[in-house]
């Protein structure tokens, strides 16, 4: 405006004076212009400079604050003392807004300083608030007069308000960290310049307090992943999960400053929390449970995600102290699940009792952590897992080698006693084997048990009944857990055991043949180390099955290898002994071998061996073995009576070995002390369906039963002895027989000499004879006798029965016979004296029947007695035939008899047949008799020849009827013809 | 080929012997009648009606068991003899030492009626 007047001016006063005046006027003008400018352009350069400083201070501060700590703490320091060289910093706060909540960091009252303190905004944030939200700087330069015009009512936290005030945003982006505010108890004491000038200061300040919290933070979570990553190196370093758990909730806890920090697994399929670890002093491992879907664990466990409460009091799901495990100083709780390929193995606890204690960044380093933890849990395992493969590989492999290499079964079940403990954690091992034999269970290999307790068992001897358990296992063939102490535990002296016992059969082919027992540990505790190992007790089963089995077929495979020896061995000493029986010829000899292969081959204290005699009914004693010279011939002068051995009771042999018989005895009492027993077994000697002997065997020197393979080995020795002696007996009958046979020939020849040789000369008639025994001596004979006055007796009888007794019983008759013939010469007195003669000689039942006949020539008669004979068959020359019958009875039956007597006259060619019933009563193989009719018929054919002639054609008939069948009894035959002649002689 | 026999009462005993009376018969007949007698049966009815033959040696088993009975004051008979039988035990002439009866009965009512 200056400049356009003057301007104005010259244009009025116009030409050259004009113009000079004009260049006056316009020097001066300019002069003025130029001190104006200059006043102005120095008051300008002032207020420049001025500007300059106050910008190069902020500059500076701002410069400051940028370049100075990273630390809010100490930049809010800073921008409290730069903003005091702005303005009066007597009341100043700095606060920085965290959620809802407003931490005022820097404040001084009346230049007083305050502790940093923490305000819930809430839904009123007063002034403060206000200012957030809108971010613009408030000026207020009158409290009480303005107070109605303010956008929100301020919250006074003094006694003396302030009258007036200011606020500033700190704006950094989108987001207002806090403010900056300063009051004064003044009116008016802050100026909109002051404002302007702070809002620079304010708006470097939340820069660098943005860059300071950026910063922190970064450094907050490097420090914290790099203490995870710490935690982490523990963690793996951790040898179990019991340390690792321990290592996770002490570090956390130590590291973050959080209590208590816990771990808790998650039961399958339940879903209940165990704790395995806690900050919280005195809490073991599975002390505490939550069950499924209780409280904030429940709910992280379902949802299997981080579950956050930051103000657990107003936390529905949160539920406080469970189970003695804190909870009520809780004010903040995370809770995240440990989780491996999609597996929830657990969950990692952390709580605080300062509430929002889990922002987004705990949140992260924790579940960074949890996730480091869930990765170390889950390697654990798996090593865990391969470490018992790798233990179940190495321990049936153990077992294998240790079956392999052992020599003998009982050196294999004591290897794999002292193995099982080792390999499978239990404090003892026992095996017992069942003897098939003896029916029980016997101790064979212990370990782990005090000595004495051991030596119990190695003689234990269980049979069924003894212990309900093997029982149960026996019949049942399953592995069975017992909390009966086993009976070489049941003692005074072994202390109270409490354990559980398992017993796992040992089954081959179907078969019991032992059971392996051990004690039972400790049932698994609700670890997570258990649980990670996959259940200890299942893995121990699992194996303790695996070593039963290979332990079975070890055993099995012994045992019939063993019984392969056993029974060559048996073999062999039978061999043994029936080669001695077979070299030796001498029965006592022979039984001698036998009595001392016994106790070599079953082991008895003694063995004596009885021989029976059938016609006593008593036994001899043979060879003993075990008894003295006094005790022997005291056996030797007795004969046992059969009666006083029985009663013979077959021994209770279940299930009985086949082929053997054994019996046990009561001794009579006098032999108890010979033997030593009470009672023997005994083994009665049978060959050949008789009872030849009895084989005595006292005791057994190993006080086991006689049974099995001792009891094969006796038996065949038995056998062996019986055929021995029934051979002796044989040999020695044969001997006798041969004796007899002799001797019989030499009484079938003394007979013979009885028999007349060849034919009498006997006038008028031809005589042939024929006699022919069954056996070597003969009941039957024929006679003739020399009587006075040319007369000739013929005798034929029949001596009832045969053999030697009738042999003897004829010599007798025919003797008697004789004797009294030559002196009576009618034949029914002969007959009837001699009958008594018999009668009175003869004790014996024999009896004989006589045909008596006595041929006179010169009346040409036969005059003859009948004492129960056949009577002979008369042929007339005419062919007319009759039987010469007369009453009488056989002689020698009763005292006295009458026998009549008759006589027919013989005409020339009149045959007389005399014969015994063995001619007519031969038989053929149809057992059809030769009969009276075919002698006659034959006889008929033949009665023109001569007495010979006619015998030959009789005997020969009869030979051709009977056809070579054996005939049993006597054949007599006495052939007389009349002679034909006779007329043409007389003629 | 067997042999029986049935006590009636007191002392009266009935045997029966059925087949060939000779050494296949005969030793069992001697035990079974020394039985009887042992057992103090003295009064003995042989049912021979079953006996198809005889020989010496069975005739001198009867003839012992008679002579064992006889001595013990009791008897002996033979009944319902066969005539092949009754033709041997005629021709030795034992008709005269047993007493014969066509049928058990018989002997047994003669017996009875005797006492």
């Amino acid at each position: 405006m200056f400049l356009q007047a003057t301007v104005y001016q010259g244009e009025l006063y116009g030409s050259t004076l004009g113009a000079v005046l004009l260049l006056f006027l316009a020097l001066f003008l300019a002069a003025l212009l130029l001190f104006l400018v200059r006043r102005r352009y120095r008051a300008r350069q002032a207020e420049i400079m001025v500007r300059v400083t106050e910008l190069a201070a902020l500059s500076e501060a701002g410069r400051a604050l940028v370049e100075s700590q990273l630390d809010v703490r100490a930049l809010s320091e800073l921008i409290a003392a730069e903003a005091g060289k702005i303005i009066d910093t007597r009341t100043f706060q700095l606060g920085l807004f965290k959620g809802d909540l407003y931490q005022i960091v820097y404040w001084t009252v009346d230049g007083k300083r305050r502790p940093p303190t923490l305000f819930d905004l809430g839904d009123d944030g007063g002034l403060v608030g206000w200012v957030r939200e809108h971010r613009e700087p408030l000026l207020i330069a009158d409290f009480d007069t303005e107070l109605n015009e303010l956008p929100a009512r301020p919250r006074y936290l003094s006694d003396t308000p302030p009258l007036s005030g200011l606020f500033l945003p700190l704006i950094s982006g989108d987001e207002t960290l806090g403010i900056i505010a300063a009051q004064s108890s003044e009116p008016a004491h802050f100026s909109q310049d002051d404002v302007r000038r702070l809002t620079i200061l304010a708006n470097q300040a939340a820069a660098a307090i943005a860059n300071a919290r950026l910063y922190e933070a970064e450094r907050t979570r490097a420090a914290h992943l790099e203490l995870v990553g710490e935690i982490a190196q523990t963690v793996n370093a951790s040898q179990d999960l019991e340390e690792l758990f321990e290592v996770v909730v002490q570090q956390t806890c130590e590291t973050f400053g959080f209590h208590p920090v816990s771990i808790f697994s998650v039961q399958k399929p339940s879903g209940d929390a165990i704790i395995q670890a806690s900050s919280a002093g005195g809490i073991e491992a599975g002390d505490v449970c939550v069950p499924a879907g209780m409280g904030l664990i429940g709910s992280a466990v379902a949802a299997r995600q981080t579950v956050i409460s930051n103000n657990t009091a107003e936390d529905e799901r949160f539920i406080g102290s469970v189970q003695g495990f804190p909870g009520h100083q809780t004010r903040s709780e995370i809770i995240i699940p440990l989780i491996v390929d999609s597996q929830l193995l657990g969950v990692l606890d952390v709580q605080s009792n300062v509430p929002g204690a889990f922002t987004a960044q705990e949140q992260t380093v924790l579940e960074a952590l949890a996730a480091q933890t869930a990765t170390a849990i889950h390697k654990m395992r798996q090593i865990a897992t391969q470490r018992e493969q790798a233990w179940v590989t190495t321990a049936q492999l153990q077992v294998a080698d240790a079956i392999r290499q052992s020599s003998g079964l009982e050196e294999l079940l004591e290897a794999i006693t002292r193995l099982v403990p080792l390999l499978v954690g239990v404090d003892t091992c026992t095996i017992l084997l069942w003897n098939q034999e003896l029916r029980l269970y016997e101790g064979v290999a212990a370990h782990g048990f005090p000595p004495q307790v051991e030596e119990r068992f190695h003689r234990i001897e269980l049979p069924i009944g003894s212990w309900s358990a093997l029982d149960a296992v026996h019949v049942g063939m399953m592995r069975l857990s017992t909390n009966r102490l086993p009976p070489w535990c049941r003692d005074a002296a072994t202390e109270e055991r409490e354990e559980q016992w398992i017993l796992y059969p040992l089954v081959a082919k179907g078969q019991m043949t032992g059971v392996i027992v051990v004690d039972e540990p400790p049932p698994p505790s609700r670890t997570l180390q258990a649980e990670a190992s996959g259940g200890f007790g299942e893995r121990q089963d699992e194996m303790l099955r695996n070593i039963a089995n290979q332990t079975a077929q070890a055993v099995e495979s012994e045992q019939s290898h063993i019984a392969q020896q056993e029974e060559a061995w048996v073999n062999t000493a039978l061999l043994q002994v029936a080669e001695a029986v077979n070299s030796l010829i001498d029965l006592n000899e022979i039984l001698s071998t036998i009595i001392r292969f016994i106790p070599m081959l079953v082991g008895v204290e003694s063995c004596l061996i009885l021989i029976y005699d059938e016609e006593t009914d008593s036994f001899y004693a043979g060879p003993s073995y075990g008894l003295d010279e006094m005790e022997r011939g005291l056996l030797e002068s007795f004969a046992i009576e059969a009666s006083e051995l029985p009663p013979m009771e077959p021994l209770d042999v279940s299930p009985p070995t086949p082929g053997t018989t054994i019996y046990r005895v009561k001794l009579p009492p006098w032999m108890r002390d010979v033997m030593g027993t009470e009672s023997a077994n005994v083994l009665p000697l049978y060959a050949r369906n008789r009872l030849v002997g009895a084989l005595l065997v006292g005791p057994p020197t190993s006080q086991r039963p006689l049974l099995g393979r001792r009891l094969q080995i006796l038996t065949g020795i038995a056998q062996q002895a019986a055929i021995a002696v029934v051979n002796d007996q044989l040999y020695r009958e044969a001997a006798e027989r041969n004796q007899l046979e002799k001797e019989l020939d030499l009484a079938h020849q003394i007979q013979a000499s009885f028999i007349p040789h060849g034919s009498p000369d006997i006038a008028g008639c031809t005589v042939a004879s024929f006699w022919q025994a069954a056996r070597q001596v003969s009941g039957d004979f024929y006679d003739f006798l020399e009587l006075p006055d040319g007369r000739w007796g013929i005798v034929v009888a029949d001596v009832a029965d045969k053999g030697v007794p009738a042999a003897l019983f004829m010599a007798l008759c025919r003797t008697v016979l004789r004797t009294i013939a030559f002196g009576r010469h009618e034949p029914a007195p002969t007959l009837e004296r001699a009958n008594r003669l018999i009668w009175n000689d003869t004790t014996s039942d024999l009896f004989v029947t006589v045909f008596y006949a006595i041929w006179d020539p010169a009346t040409e008669t036969l005059v003859y007695a009948n004492a129960g004979h056949n009577p002979p068959l008369l042929l007339r020359a005419s062919g007319k035939s009759s039987l010469l019958h007369g009453d009488g009875i056989a002689l020698g039956v009763l005292e006295s008899v009458a026998i009549e007597q008759r006589e027919v006259r013989l005409k020339p060619g009149d045959l007389v047949l005399f014969y015994t019933d063995g001619v007519t009563e031969a038989v053929n193989e149809d057992y059809d008799e030769f009969g009276l009719e075919r002698l006659r018929l034959t006889a008929a054919a033949t009665r023109r020849r001569e007495a010979p002639a006619i015998m030959a054609a009789i005997t020969e008939a009869l030979d051709e009827h009977a056809g070579g069948t054996a005939q049993s009894d006597d054949v007599t035959l006495v052939v007389m013809k009349r002679h034909e002649q006779l007329t043409r002689q007389s003629a | 080929m067997t042999i029986w026999q049935r006590t009636l009462a007191g002392n009266l005993v009935v045997v029966g012997i059925e087949g060939r009376l000779d050494q296949s018969l005969t030793p069992e007949l001697e035990v079974e009648l020394d039985q009887v007698l042992v057992a103090g049966r003295r009064e003995i009815i042989i049912d021979m009606s079953a006996v198809s033959y005889i020989n010496s040696g069975g005739l001198r088993c009867l003839v012992t068991a008679w002579r064992r009975a006889t001595q013990q004051g009791g008897r002996l008979a033979l009944a319902a003899m066969t005539p092949r039988v009754d033709q041997i035990v005629s021709m030795v002439g034992f008709d005269k030492v047993f007493e014969i009866y066509p049928s058990p009965g018989e002997a047994r009512r003669a017996w009875e009626e005797e006492e």
